[in-house]
This record gives C-alpha cells, sequence and structure tokens, in this order.
C-alpha cells in the first residue's frame, strides 16, 4: 500500500476514533447521572406544591419534588431554597421515614405552621399545609 | 505492608481507559503528521507524544493518590484537547511546538498542586480581598510597565528575565476566586431587593456598586487595551455568576444591556474599535481583514473531512497556532474533527456545571460555575471570532491554542475543579 493510501484511512481512522471517545464519554456521563439520580430518590414519593410564595419569587402552584430528607431554607445549600426574608438559613426539613412524612423545626427564627398551628415536629399527611416563615406549601402525592 | 497499601490505594478506572483512548488518539494524529511529512515515523516526533502522554499517566496516577473521589472524565477530555493543539502547533512551528510541550508538563504540575493545596478549598474565601487587590495590581502592572511581544499594538505581556507572562490569563481566576465569595456572602442582600425603578425589582444601590465597577473595568480593557475578548469574558463570568448566585435573571439582562451600550458608544468614539467592527461586517473591502480572510479560506480548503494533519497549508493564515488555531485545524480535520472538538468543549463545560450543581457549599457551587464559564466563554469569543460570527478579538482557545500563561491558568482552574468534584465524591464509583 502506497503511504497514500495509509494516510488516508489514518484520518478516516482519527475522525471515527475522535467520535468514539466522545461516544465513550458521553456515555460514562449518562450512565453517572443515572446511578446519582437513582441513589437520590429512593422512595420518597409526593412533592410540594407552592402556595403562598411570599418573597421567594416562585409562583402559586409551582411544584419541587421531594427527597428521603428535603432540607428547606434561604441558604443555597437547601434542597429547596426558599429565598424570603421571614425564612432561616436553615429552616427545616421534611423526612420520609417508614412510609410517611414528617417536618421539623431546625430552630428557625419564625418557626414552622401545620395547617395554621405552630409545631416543632409533626407528621404530616398529604393535602397539609406547611409554613416555613410566611412562605406556605401543600404536600401533594 | 505491601498488600495494606495495595488494597487502600483508590484507582480510577473511567479516567484510565478515557486516558488511553485519548492517547490512542494523539499517538495516531502524530503518526499522521509524520507520515504527511517525510512519508515514515520519526522518531523525534514519537519521543515528544511519548514525553506528553507520559506526563499525563503519570499525572493521572498521582490524581489516584491526592484527590480518589474527584470527577473522572474532564482530565480525559483536557488531554485529548491538549494533544490536538500539540500536533498542530508542533505541524505549524516545531520550536514553538517544543516549548508546549513543555509548557503542557508545568500545567500537569501546576493542576497536581492545584488539589493539594489548599487542603481545604474553603480557605480560599478567606483571602478575597488579596485575590481581587493582586488582580487589580496585575491589570496596572500590565498597562503601565508593560510589554508588546505578540504585537497585539497593545502591551499585554509582562516580563520576569527569561519567562513573559500574561497577566490577564491569571487575573481570571483571582477575579473568579473573589467574585464567589463575595457572592456568596451577600447573595441574600443581592437577591432580596425592595427598591423598584420602573416596575423592576433591584437590589440596594450600594450592592449594584460591584457591578458598576466591574462594567467600567471591563470597558477600560476595551477602550484602553483594545481587548474586546478580555472585557467579554470578565463582564461574561461576573453576570454568569451573578445570575448563578441569585438566580435573578434580571442581572445578566441589565450587564449585557449595559455593556452592549457602552460599546456602541465605543465604537462612535474611538476608531480602533470602528476599525475592528468594519473588518468584521466586511473583511473583503478591508486592508486589515487579511487574516480573517485567510482563516475563511482555510475553512473553506478543510471541507468536511479536512486536508489531513501536515497536508493542508494553514501556515498562509496569520497567527494560526494561537488565535487562529480553530481554522488551522479547519482546514486540517476539517467540519467533522471541529465539530468533535466543540462536542469536547461542551462535555467539559456541562461536566463544570453538573459540578456545581452538586457542590455543597454555595462558595464551591459558585467558584465551579464561574471557572467553567471561563472556558465556556473563551471558546465562544475566539471560535466565533475566527467564523466571522462576532468580532474578532485575540484570546486564547483553552487548551488548544499555544501560549504558555493561558495553559498554565487552565491547568489550575481543572486542578480547582478536581478539588471541588472531590468534596461531593462526583468520581466515587458507584
Amino acid at each position: 500500500m502506497s503511504v497514500d493510501v495509509l494516510l488516508f484511512w489514518g484520518r478516516v481512522a482519527f475522525l471515527v476514533g475522535l467520535y468514539c471517545f466522545l461516544a465513550f464519554v458521553v456515555l460514562a456521563l449518562t450512565r453517572d447521572l443515572r446511578s446519582r439520580s437513582a441513589s437520590e430518590d429512593e422512595a420518597a414519593p409526593g412533592e410540594l406544591v407552592v402556595i403562598d410564595p411570599a418573597g421567594t419569587g416562585y409562583r402559586p402552584n409551582d411544584a419541587f419534588p421531594l427527597r428521603g430528607e428535603t432540607l428547606l431554607g434561604r441558604a443555597p445549600d437547601n434542597t429547596i431554597a426558599l429565598m424570603d426574608d421571614t425564612v432561616s438559613g436553615h429552616h427545616g426539613r421534611l423526612l420520609y421515614r417508614r412510609g410517611s412524612w414528617q417536618v421539623e423545626d431546625l430552630k428557625s427564627t419564625n418557626g414552622i405552621t401545620l395547617n395554621g398551628r405552630k409545631v416543632e415536629r409533626a407528621r404530616v399527611e398529604y393535602g397539609d399545609i406547611v409554613g416555613f416563615g410566611s412562605v406556605t406549601v401543600k404536600l401533594v402525592k | 505492608m505491601g498488600s495494606l497499601a495495595l488494597q487502600r490505594r483508590a484507582t480510577r478506572p473511567v479516567e484510565l481507559t478515557g486516558l488511553m483512548f485519548a492517547a490512542a488518539l494523539v499517538i495516531l494524529a502524530f503518526m499522521l503528521l509524520s507520515g504527511a511529512s517525510t512519508g515514515g515515523i520519526q522518531s523525534g516526533l514519537m519521543f515528544r507524544v511519548g514525553i506528553y502522554l507520559g506526563a499525563a499517566l503519570v499525572t493521572s496516577l498521582l490524581l489516584a493518590r491526592l484527590v480518589p473521589d474527584a470527577d473522572q472524565l474532564i482530565f480525559p477530555v483536557v488531554v485529548l484537547l491538549g494533544g490536538i493543539g500539540l500536533v498542530e502547533i508542533t505541524r505549524l512551528d516545531p520550536p514553538y511546538g517544543d516549548r508546549q510541550l513543555l509548557w503542557l508538563c508545568i500545567g500537569d504540575v501546576v493542576l497536581l498542586a492545584a488539589t493539594v493545596w489548599p487542603r481545604n478549598i474553603n480557605r480560599l474565601r478567606l483571602y478575597k480581598y488579596t485575590w481581587a487587590v493582586i488582580g487589580c495590581f496585575l491589570i496596572a502592572l500590565t498597562i503601565v510597565h508593560g510589554s508588546d511581544v505578540g504585537a497585539a499594538g497593545y502591551p499585554r505581556w509582562i516580563g520576569f528575565g527569561p519567562i513573559v507572562l500574561q497577566p490577564v490569563e491569571f487575573l481570571k481566576i483571582f477575579m473568579v476566586i473573589f467574585f464567589a465569595a463575595y457572592l456568596d456572602e451577600k447573595r441574600e442582600l443581592l437577591s432580596g431587593g425592595r427598591l423598584e425603578i420602573a416596575g423592576i425589582r433591584l437590589p440596594p444601590i450600594q450592592y449594584l456598586i460591584p457591578l458598576l465597577i466591574m462594567w467600567g473595568l471591563s470597558l477600560l480593557l476595551l477602550i484602553r487595551q483594545d481587548d474586546l475578548g478580555s472585557a467579554l469574558l470578565f463582564l461574561g463570568i461576573f453576570l454568569a455568576m451573578l445570575y448563578v448566585g441569585t438566580s435573578r435573571p434580571i442581572f445578566p439582562a441589565l450587564g449585557g444591556g449595559l455593556f452592549v451600550l457602552g460599546t456602541v458608544a465605543s465604537y462612535f468614539l474611538f476608531s480602533h474599535v470602528r476599525l475592528r467592527t468594519d473588518i468584521w461586517l466586511n473583511p473583503w473591502n478591508n486592508s486589515a481583514g487579511y487574516q480573517l480572510i485567510q482563516g475563511l479560506f482555510a475553512f473553506a480548503a478543510g471541507g468536511i473531512g479536512g486536508q489531513g494533519i501536515g497536508l493542508g497549508h494553514p501556515g498562509f493564515v496569520p497567527v494560526a497556532d494561537s488565535d487562529f488555531i480553530w481554522a488551522a485545524l479547519g482546514e486540517e480535520i476539517g467540519l467533522a474533527g471541529l465539530m468533535a472538538l466543540l462536542i469536547a468543549y461542551l462535555v467539559l463545560v456541562y461536566r463544570g456545571f453538573d459540578i456545581a450543581v452538586t457542590a455543597r457549599d454555595g462558595f464551591q457551587k459558585l467558584l465551579a460555575a464561574g471557572l467553567v464559564s471561563v472556558f465556556a466563554i473563551q471558546a465562544i469569543v475566539i471560535i466565533g471570532g475566527n467564523t466571522r460570527l462576532i468580532p474578532l478579538t485575540g484570546v486564547p482557545l483553552p487548551f488548544l491554542s499555544y501560549g504558555g500563561s493561558s495553559i498554565v491558568a487552565n491547568f489550575i482552574i481543572i486542578g480547582l475543579l478536581l478539588k471541588v468534584s472531590q468534596t461531593v465524591g462526583m468520581g466515587r464509583p458507584s
């Protein structure tokens, strides 16, 4: 085979190889994403629907998926960030334990309400309205 | 003791596989270059590729010791991009190729250094004003005392004995660290906002001052240094981070609008800005449009499959090894090759934002998002400039372009990204 023919096939192999490399990287990316999302939403049925967004900038009826442990507050490392002046940095959390949801106040300034009543820690049923400061949300299935 | 050490040693299988893949491609590219120039395999070229890939392999093995849980996909992509750049620069200008090889090896060292120090990445935020002051000092020093090594028409380089550095490249890292620390601290104040002007909720005016300072600084770069590339880069990074930190689209809209106003005004006020725009709109009517037109011819000559590495004539494009490397590559590996490289950048940027999303701490989120925006914006600015999508401005294309400062700075960024991903265990096998 002449050098020119070899170079031609080498060029083809290089381009094909480039795309194979990218396919490998993208496959690894998607595999990684899938395994991470699988470990994050281990059996945490339900979502939070915004009732009163207060100063958060969300709109009523915005819905948020829940994790087995969902942190709510004004700081950016929360699962759901509520950027309102009446919400503390780490305001509270929702826990899914043995088939039911609980809400827990993490020593917030303005407290948590469950259907209008102030609570420290309480069981939440689907349809209940939970308030974090002046922000209120509803737990739905 | 040996078996214990073996058990404890973490492996990074995905990174290693990706690295082998990238190594095979870089070796093939060097073989094609060697075959095209002499019809055989040149031992000199193979020796150089051996050094490059050897250094990358050692770096990967050390990463497994230093940051075993860090992301495993970024480094192979960087090695591929760096290798293809090295092939093209060696092909265009062998002495520059050798220097690039040296810089890439130094890059591996600084990457490892950035994953070791600081031990806790959050310590960077403690010195945020120090970074900002160093950054401003660098800019001032370049304007007052710089030299014009690369014949850009304005001083952008500073010499330290035999080494000549481009401070702007390091400035971007200092700025990202400073912004990340500042925005994380002032986030609530910035996103709260009760001041209303024309129905738009604005944050208290004193917190807008940094925004205005950045706007002024980027315009200063544009007018004083004729460095539209850096101006766009800094403003872009700042606005991207401001948006990530506050999730208020009003900031990028406002900042982008101000920048457009500023550039339109400087078009009418300053002749060099006008010249640049005229070249972009109509390079054929303009003697200064030569470089851009040669670049366009290079893309056309490359077509879809390219002329083949070492077989085109990218040497006709002025500064083909740095600002116009995209055009040179377009001629040699064609549209198909360029698209692959574009996807490689996309993967890099996607992965960087993925790290930002996964990071637990506000400072680290902003840091990762800002650092990866640097790559994204630089790639847009220079690829857009080469292809006449936006007015041409000289910024290096990350990892592909020739340039010591740019290579070293970009490897520091990769090191910091790996460090952030280590804290959340992105690369841990699941």
